[in-house]
C-alpha cells in the first residue's frame, strides 16, 4: 500500500487511484478541506499532461 | 523413585560446570497450547528465537499470541504433596509425584487487569522467565521448546484491596498439569537475555464505529484501561492499522482509502473507505503491530455496523 501523508491525514494512494474523478475523492472526504484531497488525489492519479504547442507541430509535420 | 521410569541403576549425578538452572521467575508468558493451525504452539530454541518470540507476542490471532506478565513478585512453588501408599508396616511406595503449582503477586494493577489475568479459557502453558531473562519451558525434542502446561481449572485470581501499608494487587495461583508434574526433567532452560524482561505484550483496543455515510465512519478507539467514563484513546494510529471486515461479503483487511485522526479527542478517528453495499455488515479492525518487543501493540475489532 502506498501511503501519501498530507496534514494530519494519511491517505491509501492506491484506493484514491480507484476513485474515477476528484469530484467523487471530494465527496469521499466530506470532513476533509478539499485542499487536502486534491493535494493527495493529484499524487494518486497525476493530471495528464496536455500536448504542447510543440508536440502538435511535430504530430502535424 | 520416579514412578515412570525404573531403568535398575542410578542416574549419574557428577556437577556439570556448564549446567543450565534457572533463577528467580519474575515473568511468566501464557501462551495457548495449540495454535490457529492446529498445531502446538511452539518455540524452536536452534531457530530465531526473537523473531519467534517477538511473533507470540504481537500475533493477531489469540490463539497464536504470547500474554506477558511482568513483575510478578512473592512467586512461590507450594508443593501439592507426593502421594504415597503406607503398607501396614510402616514402609511407603510412592504413588504419585507431587502436583507443582506456582503463586504470586502482581502489584499496583487495577481490577480490570485482574480480569484480564482471569481470563484463561484455553488450555494454556506458560513459558517462566527468570531475572536473568532466561526462559523456562517442556524441551519434548531439540527444536520443540513447548510452553509449561497449567491445569486452566485451577486458576485462582484474587483481588487484594489497599490497605495502609499495602498496595492494591492481584495473587494469582495455578496447578501445573499432572504432565508436566511427573515430567519436570524435560523442563529445560534457554537463555535468552534482560531485554525479554521488558516485553510489552498487547493491549485491547476498544473500537466504537459510528457509520456517517456509505463512505465515512467515525472511530473512536480506546483501552479498557482508565477511569470509568474516560477511558484511555489510543493514539498514534496508522492506516495500515485499520482495516475493514466484510462479512456479508466475506471479506477481511480491506484497507481504508484515508485516516485522520482528531486534533483535539484522543483516540477518535476519521475512517473514509469504499462504499460498501448497502446493509452489508461490516466492522473496523485495529491492529498494531508495533514490531518490537518493548513497544506495546493494540488489537481490537467494532461491532458489525450496517453500511449505509
Amino acid at each position: 500500500m502506498r501511503v501519501f501523508k498530507v496534514g494530519r491525514t494519511e491517505f491509501n494512494l492506491d484506493a484514491l487511484a480507484k476513485v474515477s474523478s476528484l469530484k467523487k475523492a471530494l465527496e469521499m472526504h466530506p470532513s476533509l478541506p478539499s485542499e487536502v484531497v486534491e493535494e493527495a488525489y493529484n499524487e494518486a492519479r497525476p493530471p495528464k499532461k496536455k500536448a504542447t504547442s510543440k508536440t502538435k507541430d511535430e504530430e502535424g509535420n | 523413585m520416579d514412578v515412570c521410569l525404573c531403568n535398575g541403576q542410578l542416574a549419574n549425578t557428577g556437577r556439570s560446570t556448564n549446567d543450565a538452572f534457572f533463577g528467580v521467575t519474575v515473568m511468566n508468558i501464557a501462551v495457548p497450547l495449540i495454535g490457529s493451525n492446529g498445531q502446538p504452539n511452539t518455540i524452536d530454541p536452534t531457530g530465531d528465537v526473537e523473531a519467534q518470540i517477538l511473533a507470540f507476542l504481537t500475533a493477531q490471532n489469540p490463539a497464536d499470541r504470547g500474554y506477558p506478565v511482568t513483575s510478578l513478585t512473592n512467586v512461590e512453588f507450594p508443593d501439592e504433596g507426593t502421594q504415597f501408599d503406607a503398607a501396614s508396616n510402616g514402609q511407603n511406595y510412592k504413588s504419585r509425584e507431587s502436583i507443582k503449582s506456582m503463586s504470586y503477586e502482581v502489584r499496583d494493577v487495577s481490577y480490570t487487569y485482574m480480569e484480564q489475568l482471569r481470563d484463561r479459557c484455553v488450555d494454556y502453558g506458560i513459558y517462566r522467565v527468570d531475572v536473568c531473562g532466561k526462559f523456562l519451558g517442556s524441551l519434548r525434542a531439540e527444536n520443540d521448546l513447548r510452553p509449561l502446561e497449567v491445569n486452566r481449572h485451577s486458576l485462582s485470581v484474587i483481588p487484594t484491596d489497599a490497605t495502609d501499608s499495602t498496595v492494591q494487587k492481584a495473587m494469582v495461583n495455578f496447578q501445573f498439569t499432572n504432565y508436566e508434574s511427573n515430567n519436570f526433567g524435560q523442563w529445560a532452560v534457554y537463555e535468552y537475555g534482560k531485554a525479554l524482561l521488558k516485553a510489552a505484550g498487547m493491549l485491547d483496543a476498544v473500537v466504537t464505529a459510528t457509520i456517517n455515510s456509505a463512505t465515512e465512519a467515525t472511530l473512536d478507539i480506546k483501552e479498557i484501561y482508565g477511569a470509568a467514563g474516560s477511558k484511555n484513546g489510543i493514539v498514534g494510529l496508522a492506516l495500515a492499522d485499520v482495516t475493514i471486515t466484510n462479512y456479508t461479503a466475506d471479506t477481511s483487511g480491506v484497507a481504508l482509502t484515508s485516516l485522520t485522526p482528531s486534533p483535539t479527542v484522543n483516540g477518535r478517528y476519521t475512517a473514509v473507505f469504499a462504499a460498501q453495499t448497502t446493509a452489508d455488515k461490516i466492522s473496523f479492525v485495529v491492529y498494531k503491530n508495533s514490531g518490537a518487543l518493548d513497544v506495546i501493540s493494540y488489537v481490537g475489532e467494532s461491532a458489525q455496523k450496517d453500511a449505509l
